[in-house]
């Protein structure tokens, strides 16, 4: 699509030094530990937390620490069900956390070609 | 397999690799095969053994639920991706060849349509997870080698004892595929790799 000065936006993008383009990256995405929440939840409609204790290798506290953060960003919604003696945690991706996450995947394939391209 | 591919995986399959709850199954089958030809017993004593059976399979399924549930925890996945493989072009050739069979049984009761209608079953079962592009290439070999087992081996050992053998058969790739996807879902979770290290 071109601006109003008639530049595409991959124009613009091709035209900006790698570093800057780094530095355009979601920061609250561009964490391992929050990247792997992200891509469970992406492939599901919803995981408790010993799923994602499991599947990312967390531990308890990191993991809460990761997933307050991400619902802070208002990436994630995060459920309490209480159940017997127990509280069930849910965790959803919203659809801002899924536009997100295929943002920084794509910005992360351009930031990759443009550099091996040199 | 890389980590994305891993968590993708693990995900979309967390509920596929619990076949194992089903284990009483293929145990069932191969009891009755191997047990051939079944020994006269008083009514009673048969029907007792059905339902101290099925009380232990229900018992285990619930139980293996609620471990699985306990210690791996629970995704819910979206019903498009539970349809996901229904799409497949393959997929849909062989529902269009099992719904002729069991109509072909039902206008006309021969054993043969049975026979298809049960084959197709089987080889909708293994192809929906031998096709899925998203199962990690062991996965789609051990149900492959499952495939050709069975159907290479079929053909012959139900011409010259009825089937009793191929129940062993069928029972025991049935088990055996259910144990390989449990051990494959322990290993993608218990895998520790670069999260670990830098969250």
């Amino acid at each position: 699509m071109a601006d109003r000065t008639g530049v595409s936006e991959a124009a613009a993008a091709e035209s900006r030094p790698l570093f800057e383009s780094l530095a355009e990256l979601n920061r609250v995405i561009h964490e391992p530990a929050r990247l792997a929440i992200l891509t469970v939840l992406t492939n599901c409609d919803s995981a408790d937390f010993t799923f994602l204790e499991n599947a990312t290798g967390l531990t308890k506290g990191n993991l809460s620490v990761q997933l307050a953060r991400l619902e802070k960003a208002a990436l994630i919604s995060i459920e309490k069900t209480p159940k017997k003696n127990r509280t069930i945690t849910t965790l959803r991706i919203l659809p801002e956390g899924r536009h997100q996450l295929t943002r920084y995947w794509e910005q992360m394939a351009e930031i990759r070609g443009r550099a091996s391209a040199g | 397999m890389s980590d994305p591919r891993r968590l993708e995986f693990v995900t979309r399959h967390f509920r596929d690799l619990q076949t194992i709850r089903f284990a009483p199954a293929p145990i069932a089958m191969i009891l009755i095969a191997v047990a051939q030809p079944l020994p006269q017993v008083r009514r009673i004593t048969a029907w007792s053994i059905v339902l101290v059976f099925l009380s232990a399979a229900i018992g285990f399924y619930r139980w293996s639920t609620a471990f699985i549930k306990r210690h791996y925890g629970a995704v819910q996945v979206s019903d498009e991706e539970k349809r996901r493989m229904e799409r497949h072009p393959m997929i849909v050739a062989l529902r269009i060849g099992w719904g002729l069979a069991a109509l072909l049984y039902l206008l006309f009761p021969l054993t043969s349509w049975a026979d298809f209608y049960l084959g197709f079953t089987v080889l909708l079962t293994l192809l929906r997870t031998i096709l899925d592009s998203t199962n990690p290439a062991s996965r789609r070999i051990a149900w492959g080698i499952g495939l050709v087992i069975l159907f290479g081996a079929a053909p012959i050992l139900f011409r010259f004892d009825d089937g009793a053998v191929l129940g062993v058969l069928a029972g025991a790739i049935w088990l055996a595929l259910s144990t390989f996807d449990f051990m494959l879902l322990r290993r993608s979770l218990g895998y520790t790799g670069p999260v670990v290290r830098y969250g």
